[in-house]
């Protein structure tokens, strides 16, 4: 029973003091905006290919269906960027993603259903004007982006430090987390230039960047954390103390192993293999940092009991 | 404090044994302030002898007050250093440990992906 209520404080603990960067509703709304400027125009670019159907004898499939599951998508992802609900906007942006490749593999299987030259002629013509309205909603939504990144980078630099100040206080070594800042710090330096170029391509090499140093800097953490309070676990009365020391070893082992793995490259030659990289990285990682919070509980349970 | 009282009886007992190995009329003192003003009275010899001693005790007063400060001085860190090495070896207490459990909290939620960027939109190309 005492160690349920122990688990439970800690739990509550841990939920209450959970950091939430300023930024975050910023760049949710950045994207939505985003999202939207895809969705409008494929609703009208389906618009106007019917039309080209229909003026040059061609039949067109019916897309009110895919038009229809897009446009809940977007008042999904619309209200968890409202409430600044990251995970709901992820699971609609997933599902957003999913159905826009349904759409796109319907129009490509219809393209060879009866169609003519003077059909495809006619979209090429009339899609023009489209896609450039396409460009400047999407370029308006990049710049909302642009800056939303400056701050939402920019506070998580500020957290970043306020840990490492922490640790340094108290005497830990915390040389590893500082050089993932340093790298941070040339991440916000090419922030403008990869804006600059209004390529999408240019700006997810920046968020495949982010991603992996966040990751990298909560491991640094968990190292510089784990080397202070060795020496004074072992001095400690902690009635779980071998159980601590052990756990510690183990999960150091794990986390060197799993730095080896993810090591940074601020040059990102294959967005695939980089996103690739980073998803099996935060997978492994994920386990490592409940193994981690575990430990506050270990140390108070030997306190206590 | 044995310092001081060394110092005082060296400089007095250096005082004396110049001041009685010289002839009389030589000064034994350091050509300075009121000790070489003093310096000019003992040439004459056909002074008393009484006058001699009364004049030899206001140079022992002057090298008395002057190196007080700088002896005293080193006695006191000497004593309190020993003091702080036994806190620091002291055990980890409950509450340092709770404070050291507290470090063990790193956030566990991912932070924004890049979702919504590559998602291709129907165009001519099809």
């Amino acid at each position: 029973m005492r160690f349920m209520i122990l688990f439970a404080l800690v739990a509550m603990s841990t939920v209450s003091l959970a950091w939430t960067n300023d930024a975050t509703g910023e760049m949710l709304q950045a994207r939505y905006q985003y999202a939207a400027c895809n969705v409008d125009y494929a609703e009208e670019w389906l618009s106007m290919r019917e039309g080209c159907g229909h003026r040059n004898n061609a039949t067109v499939f019916d897309s009110s269906e895919y038009v229809e599951d897009l446009r809940e998508d977007l008042d999904d992802i619309k209200e968890a960027a409202d409430e600044e609900d990251q995970f709901e906007f992820g699971v609609s942006m997933f599902q957003y993603g999913g159905n826009s490749l349904r759409l796109l593999g319907a129009v490509v299987t219809d393209a060879f259903d009866h169609k003519n030259m003077h059909f495809f002629s006619c979209v090429r013509d009339d899609e023009k004007p489209l896609m450039d309205e396409l460009d400047e909603c999407k370029h308006r939504a990049m710049e909302m982006e642009r800056t939303a990144s400056k701050k939402y980078v920019g506070n998580e630099i500020e957290y970043a430090k306020d840990q490492i100040d922490e640790l340094d206080s108290l005497g830990a070594d915390t040389t590893g987390m500082d050089e993932v800042v340093s790298e941070a710090d040339v991440l916000v330096d090419d922030i403008d230039p990869a804006f600059d170029t209004d390529e999408a391509g240019q700006v997810r090499e920046l968020h495949l960047r982010h991603s992996r140093l966040v990751l990298l800097f909560r491991m640094q953490k968990m190292l510089a954390t784990i080397d202070y309070a060795r020496p004074l676990i072992e001095e400690s009365t902690n009635t779980n103390k071998e159980e601590i020391l052990e756990e510690m070893d183990a999960l150091e082992e794990d986390i060197e192993e799993t730095l080896s793995e993810c090591e940074y490259s601020a040059v990102v030659e294959d967005k695939g293999e980089y996103g690739m990289q980073n998803f099996e990285c935060w997978n492994d990682s994920i386990y490592l940092f409940q193994d981690f919070n575990s430990i506050k509980l270990m140390i108070l349970e030997g306190i206590f009991s | 404090m044995n310092n001081k009282l060394m110092l005082l009886l060296v400089l007095g007992v250096s005082l004396v044994l110049f001041g009685c190995a010289k002839p009389a009329g030589e000064s034994n003192l350091p050509p300075t302030g009121e000790i070489g003003a003093a310096d000019e009275v003992p040439p004459a010899t056909d002074t008393p002898e009484t006058e001699e001693p009364i004049e030899t005790p206001e140079v022992e007063e002057t090298p008395e007050d002057e190196p007080e400060a700088p002896v005293a001085e080193p006695e006191t860190p000497e004593i309190e250093e020993p003091e702080e090495v036994p806190e620091e070896t002291e055990p980890v207490t409950e509450v340092d440990e709770e404070a050291l459990a507290d470090l063990f909290q790193v956030d566990t939620d991912k932070p924004l992906e890049d979702e919504g960027y590559d998602v291709e939109t129907p165009s001519a190309q099809e």
